[in-house]
Formats: C-alpha cells, sequence, structure tokens
C-alpha cells in the first residue's frame, strides 16, 4: 500500500495546494516510489491568530528590533530583511499569544486526523515532514497525540530546517519551540529531546539542518573580515542536544553545509526546494517508504 | 459497578468521572489483549540481567507497567466493571506510562532497545483504544477555544499583555486534561482582559473619557460534543447563559476623563457584560462620582450608535 506522505509548510505566505511543488520534487527523486503527498495547510491559523494580536506587527516589532535585530537589518537588504522579520514575527504568533499556541497545536492535530481520515490512512502508514515553522508545530502535534495515546503512532518524522533549537531570550514570556511542546512541565530541554527522540524506532525521525540556514543555525556572516552571528538569540542546537538526539535515536541528524554564508542568501538558504533535493533527505525519504535501496 | 461491594463504591466511581471524565468512552482492550501485553513486557524485562545494573531504571518500568497492567486486566476480567470505569483506568495507565517514560534517567543500549519494543509493539494496540476520545478532545477544545477567544463578542483584536497573563496562571490557562468546575475539557472559562477603552458618563455630565482597564471575565461555555453525523465537527447546544449572557466580570481601570476643562485623571470599577461594561467613576479633582458606559468590543459602537445621541455620543 501506499506510503501516505503528509507535508506541512513554514512560514510565508502558502496557498491550500503548497504541496504540490513538493511533490514534484519528491518524485523526481523517487520516480518508483509507492507514496502519495498531501498538504497538512495551516496558514490560515496563524493568520487568524495575527490579527487577533496585532500588536505583534506594530509595536512589538520595534521590541523584537531592541533585542539586536537592528544589526541584522543592517547587513540583509530590506526585502530579505522583511523576510526574516515575518519568520520570527510567525514565531512569536505561534508561541507567544498565550492560549493560541494550544489553540493552534489543537486545530493542525485535528486537521491531520482529517487527513488521515479522508485518505483513508493509517497513521502506522503515514509519513510525516514538516518544513521551518511546520518543522516546530508537526513534533508538538504528534507529542500532543502521545500525550493521549501513550505512543506516537506515525512511521516517521522529517524535519526540514527545525527551528526547534531555538532558545527565547525571555523564556518565562515567550517559550522555547522546544518548551512549548505541550506537558512537558518540570522537563528541561535535555529531557524533552531525550523522551521525544526515545518515541521513533531507529531511521523514524530525522532533522536536516543546512548550518549556513539562519533559522536552525547560528550563522556567522563575514562583516569587516571578521565574521559576526548577527541574531543575538540562539537558533541552532547546542551540542549537548545534538548529541542527545544522536545518541537516543541514531541517525537522526543530519548536518550539511549549502549556500554561501551570505546576507543576500538568506532566504534561498532556507528555502524548502534546498533541503527537499539533499541527499540526505532522499535516503531517509527512500527508507520511510520502504523504497528498495 | 452495578452491584457496589462496599457503600462508598459508587462514590468514587463518581470521583473518578468528575476527575478524568473521557470526551469519548469507546471500546476498552479485552482481557485477552491486556494478557497479551502482559506476557509481551514481562518477556521484555526477562531480558535484562540479574542483578540490572545500568538497567535498573528500565527494569523498574517495565515492571511498573505490568503490574499497572495486571491491575487493569483484573478490572476487565471482572463483570461487574462498567466500561466508563475501565477507560478511566486505561486513560489513568497511559498517564502513568507517558510520566514513568519522561523520567527515565540514561539508559544502556539494551534499555533503548527493550523500552521501544515496549512503546512501538507491545503498547499500540492498547493505546489505539483510545484513539476515538483523543479526536474528541481535539474537536471539543477547538470549538471552545474558538467560542472562548474569537466569537462575535470578543474583541476581534486583543494584546500581548492578555495573551501572556492568560497563559500564566493556572486559574485562567488551559491544562489537558484536568476538570474543575470552571473548567470544560481542560478550557478555563476565566479570562482576563487588559484593554483600553472609551468610556461615556451618563450621569452628571456626558463627558468622554479613556480607561485604562483589567478584568477578570467568566465565560458562559455551551454544552459541546462531537456531531453525530461527522466526528471531527463540532455539536454546539447553547443554553440561556451560554447564548445570552456569554460572558460577565468585574473590572478596574483608571483613565484620563476629557472634560470642558481639559484632561483630568478618572478612576473606574465596574461590570461587564458580554462587550458591555457599566462603571462607577470617580473624578479626584472633583471628588465626583458618575456611571458611565463602555464597550470592549468597537464594533459594539455601531449597534448603539441610535442611542449614543442621548449619552453625549456621535
Amino acid at each position: 500500500m501506499a506510503t501516505l506522505v503528509v507535508v506541512t509548510h513554514g512560514v510565508g505566505n502558502h496557498p491550500e495546494d503548497f504541496y504540490l511543488a513538493w511533490e514534484e520534487i519528491l518524485r523526481a527523486h523517487h520516480p518508483d516510489g509507492d507514496f502519495q503527498v498531501v498538504g497538512l495547510w495551516w496558514e490560515d491559523l496563524l493568520e487568524k491568530v495575527a490579527e487577533k494580536f496585532p500588536i505583534v506587527e506594530d509595536e512589538f516589532a520595534d521590541v523584537v528590533a531592541a533585542f539586536g535585530f537592528g544589526q541584522l537589518a543592517k547587513l540583509l537588504d530590506s526585502s530579505t530583511f522583511d523576510q526574516v522579520r515575518d519568520f520570527f514575527m510567525d514565531v512569536l504568533v505561534y508561541l507567544a499569544m498565550g492560549e493560541m499556541t494550544d489553540y493552534i497545536q489543537t486545530s493542525v492535530a485535528l486537521r491531520l486526523k482529517e487527513v488521515l481520515r479522508d485518505q483513508g490512512a493509517e497513521a502506522e502508514e503515514t509519513l510525516l515532514i514538516g518544513h521551518s515553522l511546520g518543522a516546530v508545530s508537526l513534533p508538538h502535534v504528534v507529542w500532543r497525540e502521545r500525550n493521549a495515546i501513550g505512543y506516537i503512532p506515525y512511521r516517521g518524522l522529517i524535519l526540514l530546517a527545525p527551528p526547534l533549537g531555538m532558545a527565547s531570550p525571555l523564556p518565562s514570556v515567550i517559550k522555547d519551540p522546544l518548551g512549548a511542546m505541550p506537558g512537558v512541565h518540570g522537563m528541561d530541554r535535555l529531557q524533552i529531546l531525550t523522551a521525544f527522540a526515545r518515541e521513533w524506532d531507529e531511521g523514524a525521525l530525522h532533522l536536516l539542518i543546512n548550518r549556513h540556514d539562519i533559522v536552525c543555525a547560528d550563522v556567522r556572516f563575514p562583516v569587516g573580515g571578521v565574521a559576526v552571528d548577527p541574531i543575538p538569540v540562539r537558533q541552532g542546537f547546542r551540542d549537548a542536544e545534538l548529541a542527545v538526539l544522536e545518541a537516543e535515536c541514531a541517525g537522526s541528524v543530519s548536518r550539511f553545509t549549502q549556500g554561501a554564508a551570505d546576507p543576500r542568501k538568506v532566504a534561498a538558504n532556507h528555502d524548502v526546494a534546498l533541503y527537499l533535493q539533499r541527499p540526505e533527505l532522499d535516503g531517509a525519504f527512500a527508507h520511510l517508504i520502504g523504497e528498495a535501496p | 459497578m452495578r452491584r457496589p461491594a462496599k457503600g462508598g463504591a459508587w462514590l468514587v466511581v463518581a470521583s473518578l468521572l468528575l476527575v478524568a471524565a473521557p470526551a469519548a468512552a469507546g471500546n476498552v482492550p479485552a482481557v485477552a489483549e491486556l494478557d497479551v501485553y502482559i506476557d509481551q513486557v514481562k518477556g521484555l524485562a526477562a531480558q535484562l540481567p540479574d542483578p540490572p545494573g545500568d538497567d535498573g531504571e528500565i527494569r523498574a518500568y517495565l515492571v511498573g507497567c505490568v503490574e499497572r497492567a495486571t491491575f487493569l486486566r483484573d478490572l476487565a476480567a471482572s463483570p461487574e466493571t462498567e466500561r466508563p470505569l475501565l477507560f478511566i483506568e486505561l486513560k489513568r495507565f497511559t498517564a502513568y506510562r507517558n510520566g514513568a517514560k519522561d523520567s527515565l534517567g540514561k539508559l544502556t543500549p539494551l534499555g533503548r532497545r527493550l523500552l521501544r519494543q515496549e512503546n512501538r509493539k507491545a503498547w499500540p494496540p492498547l493505546g489505539h483504544y483510545l484513539m476515538d476520545d483523543y479526536v474528541a478532545s481535539l474537536v471539543i477544545r477547538k470549538a471552545l477555544f474558538e467560542r472562548k477567544y474569537f466569537e462575535e463578542d470578543d474583541p476581534k483584536q486583543a494584546n500581548l499583555l492578555e495573551g501572556w497573563i492568560n497563559s500564566r496562571f493556572d486559574l485562567l490557562r488551559s491544562r489537558d486534561g484536568e476538570e474543575a468546575w470552571y473548567r470544560s475539557h481542560g478550557v478555563s472559562a476565566w479570562e482576563a482582559t487588559v484593554r483600553t477603552e472609551p468610556v461615556v458618563l451618563v450621569s452628571h455630565s456626558t463627558d468622554v473619557a479613556v480607561l485604562f482597564a483589567g478584568g477578570l471575565l467568566y465565560n458562559f461555555f455551551p454544552e459541546v460534543g462531537q456531531d453525530p453525523d461527522d466526528p471531527f465537527a463540532a455539536s454546539v447546544k447553547d443554553d440561556l447563559w451560554s447564548r445570552q449572557v456569554k460572558r460577565v466580570g468585574l473590572r478596574g481601570g483608571a483613565g484620563a476623563l476629557f472634560g470642558g476643562g481639559g484632561p483630568s485623571l478618572l478612576l473606574a470599577a465596574g461590570m461587564q457584560l458580554r462587550a458591555i461594561s457599566l462603571w462607577a467613576t470617580y473624578e479626584p479633582e472633583e471628588t465626583a462620582w458618575s456611571l458611565a458606559v463602555g464597550v470592549s468590543d468597537w464594533r459594539w459602537l455601531k449597534r448603539l450608535r441610535p442611542i449614543l445621541p442621548y449619552f453625549g455620543g456621535p
């Protein structure tokens, strides 16, 4: 039976049929693979919450600038900076608006179940792929399901450019993406990662991280002959966190370097198409859809 | 239990239902399925060395799972056990397992393999019985969140401070699986508001003021369940309170009164019903009390427009 591949977008303006572009690349790389791609669209939820809390788009942007993002603005052209700012604004919408995090997680979790119902698929034959902020919401959603039924029923989870390593500068106000996992009260980051990685079979969990992608890595850009990290918050996992993931679920982290550490390449280095064409993804995807090596 | 052996049994069952009432108590595992789980986990524990050495934690976890499963199995085997009680015990077993898994420390490669086998092979046939309840809880919680935050009477726009306060305090925030008199499926009926809003004095003068006001509101939730024709849709049944009153609460604030002599300090305490607040106001400079009306949702101004001229409005 064909593997159902449910893909989840990140930030940006995504149409409901965003998954078609993903499918085209996956098909090109796996022409003989027996799988079906469907999209888990949640753009409307982010917009609904952003509309409810417009201060994120207005005054709060100044607060973010006050955290030191002004340096980033100097490095990037205005268009690229707007994209980066929009990303962090969407992260804030998702994580900083109190019960809205719970609301979005609940709604996305329900949509995932509806997708499976509509496709007539079982979770055990379903592979989940998330990119960017979608690579945050998917772990949250499957963890919510795990809390309810005692295990994660999906065959596998692939996270492209996951901002899960991001550390909040004010964790008591804005949760870390890891701290926003439902029901992890009292657990530290290493405990959360340990518990999450242990829930998967070996080979079922994959995180793909481009070292030159500012969303999931602390990229240093050359400024006046000196390598500078212009973003004041930590985006990438710490070494100890990567070690935990690797120890608890061997082979779960793939780090690579693609694209120049150039402020003009910030968007390109985060592009989902870059990740979908990586050989690391080819291997993980082939394994999880049961494709012969 | 049809015929409780002891007089307090009904009370116990009633309290269990109150603590962890399932959103949808569906099928429950049969004795044979529980036996399979118990045998499998015992088999996993038997693979550990004796003494377990560095595998002591995983051994304790597996033994704990067997004990809980045996209790559940005995409950399932009893003809007096009713299905809702068994379902609640299955949920408690699940919560126990989750907590035990999360608190496991460092594991050896053998420990990791045994944990995976228990978790990915032995448990799923039991955990699968909770899936319908999980979907039901998603449907219901989503509907409750939308009633609380996105319904017509709630201001279309809120602010960061409200978001933070409502996620900060136990009384206000949602809690998965936690029930209390003020909660429905974990969603709290209480809500804090911190807003700037216009008010119009309606006694002694018709001056206009702007208040920075905080409040604690209680939302009257409707009865929410799954739509019988579509388990992914909510069936919402309003009662008189949830339909007509929707939310009510107390508020306090301070702001500026724009009278003839320029702005002056105005203090206020009030009560909010839906989007409308009735305020008792006090001007310290004039030592004057008054009454005022305010709206926390500016869209209500459209509805009030026909009567605003009577209160000094447009």
